[in-house]
């Protein structure tokens, strides 16, 4: 079954005003929804990213520039990927559209692995 | 109450002797694999102590207000890590714990838990000690840096990768357990081999090596007021320390430079220090089992009890040797001996031993049998022996100093 990349887009320190009982519910919920797609066979695997900007490689002339990026903003960020199973990208928007990253402001990027 | 300007003075009392307890209390909150995490959070709640302490006050109790602080910086940095309570359990794990008020009553063996958790055997004999001070003694990466003569980021790095091999390390509970007492040779072998570190007079300031021999002697204390293991080794250990760190004011002179045993200021030493290493030796013979540990007590008592060198009790260290080189046989330990015997027989016989270790490899590196050598055979009258003994000697000295002081025996071999 074809596996897709769930990039997870989300604003830094968007936790950062919750209440401690709030925090611990949703923990929960993230731990929960994955809870559900490995009991599915459905989790393929993921990270959390580090906070900061990063950096982005481009060619400059003959030599490679590094800068920091790719974020314009500088507020938003890749803040983590999931790899989920699903047989189309209606099933793995389905499985991401329950993660609970959207009902807490952040955006949730789905593409597809392409395998040769 | 602290004045204003006292205040940073008391947190960095505070760090060092604290610090230790509180990652200890989290650790046991969180279990193993979080010693990373709980260091980090008692390192937040000091830097918060720094801000609030100035404007607030001091609170009524440090301790308690720093553990509650460093709980909620925990939480807070799980706050980002929300995310990832999707594939790593600790993170539901830790954010209940910590939302779990302080224990009233710890169980005041938090501090012996993190020190057991440092002397991880699966861990290097440095890595197990650069852990120990950064963690349980609250020194810095440059601090320790300094000890060690590396730069701090090469030590940091040792650091990382020693907490990362420690995160799937085997839960220790409470000392009682098998695991603490398990793990006794290796605490012993970590405190002895700091101890050392502090105690030699390569590399580092007067100032840290006076420090980390301090901080060697504080963990082992730690080790004397919980039952299960304030051993007789452990007593021994103790006594051992006491008696070298006694002299650590006479040992160095005003420039810097190591002053040998025979020519140190005797008032120099501290009484008080020998007098309770003579307690802790005392308790040390409680056991059925002579460890070397209690030998080489023993051996340091017999110098702390002389008042001049000359009053020294060579037969009684001589008997202190000939056990040593039984228990825990070793080239060092002969060389030494053979010394022992020349003060108590004269130099002839000390040369005979020293002779019999001539052909071993270790010995032929060992820079105190090349000088006492030459030293027994000046001594002996022998001169042209002892210029080969002392040019040998010559040719293994690691520092300017030691350069200095072979090459004047040189002379002296040379003159005669």
């Amino acid at each position: 079954m074809p596996r897709y990349m769930l990039f997870l887009h989300e604003d830094l320190g968007q936790f950062d005003q919750r209440s401690q009982d709030e925090m611990m519910r949703i923990i929960e919920e993230y731990s929960d929804w994955a809870e559900k797609l490995r009991n599915a066979g459905r989790l393929a695997g993921g990270e959390k990213l580090s906070e900061d900007a990063g950096r982005v490689l481009r060619p400059s002339g003959k030599s490679v520039s590094v800068t920091d990026g790719p974020y314009a903003e500088g507020k938003e960020i890749v803040g983590g990927y999931f790899i989920v199973v699903a047989s189309d990208y209606d099933e793995a928007c389905k499985l991401a559209g329950e993660c609970p990253h959207l009902k807490y402001g952040g955006r949730i990027e789905v593409r597809k692995v392409h395998d040769l | 109450m602290e004045s204003g300007a006292d205040i940073p003075a008391l947190i960095a009392r505070l760090a060092r002797r604290e610090s230790g307890k509180l990652t200890g209390t989290l650790l046991r909150k969180l279990g193993s694999g979080s010693l990373s995490f709980a260091e980090d959070c008692v390192q937040e709640a000091l830097i918060a102590a720094l801000q609030a302490w100035p404007v607030a006050g001091v609170p009524e109790h440090p301790f308690a207000w720093l553990l509650m602080t460093a709980q909620n910086k925990g939480i807070d940095r799980l706050r980002r890590h929300a995310m990832q309570s999707a594939l790593e359990p600790r993170v539901v794990a830790w954010m209940k714990a910590l939302r779990q008020p302080p224990v009233d009553a710890p169980m005041g063996d938090e501090e012996l838990l993190l020190i057991a958790m440092c002397c991880d055997p699966r861990l290097e004999d440095d890595a197990r000690q650069m852990l120990a001070l950064k963690c349980v003694c609250g020194f810095s990466v440059e601090a320790i840096a300094r000890a060690y003569l590396a730069t701090p980021s090469a030590i940091a790095q040792r650091l990382v990768r020693a907490k990362s091999r420690l995160r799937d390390g085997i839960a220790l509970e409470a000392p009682g357990s098998v695991g603490i007492q398990d793990r006794l040779p290796s605490i012993l072998r970590t405190i002895y081999l700091l101890f050392n570190e502090g105690y030699a007079t390569s590399g580092g300031t007067q100032l840290i090596r006076v420090e980390i021999c301090a901080e060697a002697l504080r963990l082992c204390r730690v080790l004397l007021v919980h039952p299960p293991t304030a051993t007789p080794e452990v007593h021994a250990l103790c006594a051992l320390m006491l008696f070298q760190h006694a002299r650590h004011r006479a040992r160095v002179s005003d420039d810097g430079e190591a002053i040998p045993l025979e020519l140190q200021d005797r008032r120099l030493w501290d009484r008080a220090m020998i007098v309770e290493g003579f307690r802790q030796l005392t308790l040390a013979m409680a056991g059925d089992r002579l460890t070397p540990l209690h030998l080489e007590a023993g051996i340091a008592s017999v110098h702390a009890a002389a008042p001049r060198f000359d009053d020294t009790d060579w037969a009684q260290l001589g008997r202190y040797y000939d056990s040593l080189v039984e228990v825990a046989p070793s080239s060092v330990v002969e060389v030494n001996r053979a010394i022992a015997v020349s003060m108590l027989r004269g130099p002839a016989e000390g040369l005979q031993l020293l002779e019999l270790l001539q052909d071993r490899v270790d010995v032929q590196r060992y820079l105190p049998y090349h000088l006492a050598v030459g030293e027994l055979s000046l001594k002996s009258g022998l001169h042209a022996r002892a210029r080969a003994a002392f040019t040998d000697a010559l040719g293994l000295a690691m520092s300017e100093q030691e350069r200095k002081l072979i090459a004047a025996k040189l002379h002296l071999a040379a003159d005669a």
